[in-house]
């Protein structure tokens, strides 16, 4: 190691907490990756989760030397060799061992007073391209990018689940379509249904999907308000089975079996007649009162209502007893040709979103399980369902109140049939450990609440129980990959959507450095 | 009844204020000196900056320290771990030592009592840590000291065993002051040891002759600082408390300064002592000494120039007015606990090995009582 990239030695310390005393003026950030040569071909990487001050002058001398200064007594005076007596110490812990370019899980000490110096690109050399690929971000090492793409087979990632936890402000949704980004062109290995409450990623107003080379082929746009060549989502009710409302939309027994008695009778126009309040055949009858909630209930969730002419109508244009018939069948078409269908529910209300959600996955979900019991599933690309503030559908309280719905159906099973849910949240606390450990990669953003943090850490692949300081220092587009698909949690730079967009669509420029395949 | 506390510390401190009479502060009490320098305001002389020295040099000071430690003890034997080290340094910036140059002795010393002309004797042999430590170390025939030797009495006590121990250390540091001299400095440099520059010790002031001629020869000057002095004035005030006080009196113009308090010329005491505050923040002043003949080779403003370095040195704001040098010579010489608890597992393992550990052990019992009585109360 040249003199001149140490950065420290090791002082002290045990196996979780080794201690670093900092080269001064080389001022080591929380988060940064150290390395410490072991020999020949053989390195520990370390990582700083922690700074403090260190001295060689006493407390009290500190106070009165300050004392000094700050009441103008201490002109002339100084610190003598303030590099010697005063410092930083790192706190450190090694997350990876690396021997002949492979990584492992660190079981030894650096040895005692070795040096160390920050990481560089050869040291990761491990981490390779895998099959599938999918891009993330590059390496992170405090605040400082390492020309190190960091590449995750989404396969792997994208069936076993993948959660983003942040509060706002910190870049999700720069994350997520980055991700899309990247999936988009993959060849079809890849079906991503994005329900997007705030209209921001297919690009209606400025850059975004659509301005991906392959977002022709492979992008489908629903929106209530298309713009040129997108599709125009239109639900028929006739698509809407009683069980996709499980878990969205709570009835009471009663209801619940009003629902029953209408779908039996009339199938799948059971809706249309619950609003037209259809006397049910043999002499069955609900009780007037219950039928009225149920019209004002659909009235809320769905919009639709009959007007005075009695017309079914509907007041988002969303769902209608006489269009949209093949939507349900394009959509779900679309995803199982790998394609990203990006549904604009900007103008829904959050049970019909997360309705027209259920439907899609509820049926995606069905034909895979079909395609497995056949022995097609092979054939089949990995379907990931992206979710925002998915507490809505997998928090504790919705899953307690309103019981199962299909999002928490497909984090317990789906990775059996290759479908799996991209969770974006604030509040993973009130997501249930049992959903949360289904999840296999999370990719942490900052997040300064340290209940919310507690709970990532908590239950990620790796053992993050030093990172608090970390994560709540994480600044916008800076991310911590944690995945069971990865040897130790990896710090990455996220970069901006607008700077890859601008990057892939130059003439000279093919988006293979970041797409898949 | 309870007693009074109130009441009798106050008796106390009243009394104690009555015999500390700084209306008259006398001047300094020595009974064998050359010349005393009588308490006056023009004797004060300020630190000056370097502009104002015509002929400065920007010189090196070189800083001794030493330290040892008992590791095993008896009335009649001591096992001792000495270091003695030094650092180098140019008004504040420290100076990096020559490569070929030591920067430390250490050696391990077995001070121990026979009886031979009807006399107890200490008899000290040295082991350097270091075969390169071999010639800076003092000769044994000069560790050899009949126990009521006065120099190493305590009153009328016979020494104590621990009290000789530390003489090699003493010694050494001489030796290790020409050493450094020899290796790293030059004309008009200086170096300054801790304390005074008093042989006090039989057979010490042949090492203090020894480096005095070297340094004379180079044009070196050889000081020292003592962070404590029990000298006083002929009131019975302490010389460095009287001169405090005298300092704040003549209201001084400047914030540093040097008073020049005697001159001694004996066999083992040749120097020029002042007493000096090297910085206006300081709270402390120090007795501080140059050789004798070095001194009255100086002039004055190769005096002054002295000062000048030793007052950029002791800028450092966790100690003003203390050199910075001495600071680090000392924690660096200091042995610690530590130190001494790695060379007692040491050497008490080869006393089991050998098979003479009952032996010694049987001497450590009769002064380690008290030590047993403090793990008792759990200190």
């Amino acid at each position: 190691m040249q003199d001149l990239e140490i950065v420290g030695q090791v002082i002290a310390g045990d196996i979780a907490n080794i201690l670093v005393r900092e080269k001064s003026g080389k001022k080591l950030e929380l988060g940064d990756l150290l390395v410490a040569e072991e020999g020949d071909s053989r390195l520990l990487i370390l990582k700083v989760y922690g700074l403090v001050y260190g001295s060689q002058v006493p407390q009290l001398a500190r106070e009165m030397a300050s004392g000094l200064k700050l009441e103008g007594l201490g002109a002339g005076l100084d610190y003598f060799e303030p590099h010697l007596r005063n410092y930083v110490i790192a706190e450190v812990k090694a997350i990876a061992q690396v021997i002949n370019n492979k990584a492992r899980i660190p079981k030894s000490l650096p040895t005692f007073f070795s040096a160390i110096r920050h990481i560089k690109k050869e040291d990761l050399a491990f981490l390779t391209k895998p099959d599938n690929p999918i891009f993330f971000g590059n390496v992170r090492s405090g605040s400082k990018v390492l020309d190190v793409p960091v590449f995750l087979n989404g396969s792997d990632v994208f069936t076993h689940h993948v959660l983003i936890p942040a509060t706002t402000g910190r870049g999700k949704s720069n994350l997520v379509k980055v991700l899309l980004w990247n999936a988009l062109g993959s060849g079809g290995k890849f079906g991503i249904l994005v329900l997007d409450p705030h209209d921001e990623y297919y690009g209606r107003h400025g850059k975004g999907l659509k301005d991906h080379p392959s977002a022709k082929q492979d992008l489908v746009y629903f929106s209530t308000t298309p713009v040129k060549a997108a599709n125009t989502l239109v639900i028929n009710l006739q698509s809407i089975k009683p069980w996709y409302f499980d878990g969205i939309v709570r009835f009471t027994d009663a209801q619940n079996d009003a629902i029953d008695q209408y779908y039996n009778a009339f199938n799948d126009t059971w809706i249309e007649n619950v609003i037209r309040d259809t006397p049910l055949p043999n002499g069955v009858t609900i009780a007037p009162r219950t039928l009225g909630v149920l019209r004002r209930k659909f009235d809320s969730v769905l919009g639709i209502y009959l007007d005075d002419a009695d017309q079914l109508q509907c007041r988002s244009k969303i769902f209608s007893d006489n269009s949209g018939e093949t939507t349900m069948q394009d959509i779900i078409n679309s995803l199982e040709a790998g394609k990203i269908v990006v549904i604009d529910t900007s103008r829904l209300l959050d049970q019909a979103e997360l309705l027209i959600g259920s439907i899609i996955v509820g049926d995606i979900f069905s034909r895979y399980q079909k395609y497995k019991s056949d022995g097609r599933l092979n054939d089949k690309p990995v379907i990931s369902i992206v979710i925002e503030e998915a507490p809505r559908v997998l928090g504790t309280n919705v899953l307690e109140s309103s019981g199962d719905n299909i999002y928490n159906t497909i984090a317990r099973e789906g990775r059996k049939f290759k479908v799996g849910l991209t969770a974006i949240t604030q509040l993973t606390s009130v997501i249930p450990k049992t959903v949360l450990t289904n999840i296999n990669t999370k990719i942490i953003l900052g997040n300064e609440m340290s209940v919310e943090r507690r709970a990532v850490m908590d239950s990620a692949s790796q053992d993050l129980s030093d990172e608090d300081r970390t994560i709540a220092s994480l600044d916008k587009g800076e991310a911590i990959i944690s995945s069971s698909f990865v040897k130790f949690a990896i710090p990455i730079q996220i970069p901006l959507i607008d700077e890859i967009i601008a990057e892939d669509n130059e003439p000279q420029n093919s988006p293979k450095r970041r797409v898949v395949g | 009844m309870l007693p009074d506390l109130t009441r009798i510390t106050a008796d106390l401190i009243r009394d104690l204020d009555e015999k500390i009479n700084e209306l008259a502060l006398g001047e300094p009490h020595f009974s064998n000196v050359l010349r005393k320098y009588p308490f006056k305001k023009e004797n004060f002389r300020p630190v000056l900056q370097e502009r104002a020295i015509e002929g400065h040099t920007t010189s090196k000071l070189a800083f001794i320290d030493g330290g040892n430690g008992e590791i095993l003890g008896a009335p009649n034997f001591s096992i001792q771990f000495n270091r003695i080290c030094y650092c180098l340094f140019k008004g504040k910036e420290r100076i990096q030592k020559s490569k070929d140059t030591i920067d430390r002795i250490e050696f391990l010393s077995c001070t121990y009592s026979s009886f031979r002309n009807k006399e107890i004797y200490y008899d000290t042999i040295t082991y350097p840590l270091s075969s390169t430590f071999q010639n800076l170390l003092p000769s044994e025939s000069d560790l050899s000291f009949d126990s009521s030797d006065r120099s190493i009495m305590d009153g009328r006590e016979r020494a104590d065993i621990r009290r000789v121990a530390s003489i090699a250390r003493r010694f050494a540091e001489w030796s290790f002051a020409a050493y450094v001299a020899q290796k790293e400095l030059e004309k008009s440099d200086a170096i300054v040891m801790d304390g005074t520059l008093h042989a006090a010790f039989t057979h010490e002031s042949a090492y203090a002759k020894k480096l005095y001629e070297a340094t004379t020869e180079a044009g070196i000057t050889v000081t020292g600082v003592a962070k404590t002095s029990r000298l006083f004035t002929d009131t019975g005030l302490s010389l460095i408390g009287a001169v405090q006080k005298f300092a704040e009196d003549c209201k001084l113009a400047f914030g540093s300064w040097y008073l020049p308090i005697a001159e001694v010329a004996d066999m083992d005491h040749q120097a020029m002592i002042f007493v000096t505050k090297l910085n206006q923040q300081a709270k402390h002043v120090f007795r501080y000494e140059i050789q004798r003949d070095q001194h009255n080779a100086l002039t004055l403003k190769e005096i002054d120039n002295i000062f000048f370095m030793l007052a950029e040195n002791s800028r450092d704001i966790t100690f003003a007015g203390y050199p910075f040098g001495c600071a680090v010579a000392d924690s660096y010489g200091r042995v610690s606990e530590h130190d001494l608890e790695y060379y007692r597992a040491l050497v008490m393992g080869e006393a089991g090995k050998q098979g003479n550990w009952p032996k010694f052990s049987r001497h450590i019992q009769s002064v380690d009582a008290h030590e047993i009585l403090n793990s008792l109360v759990g200190l």
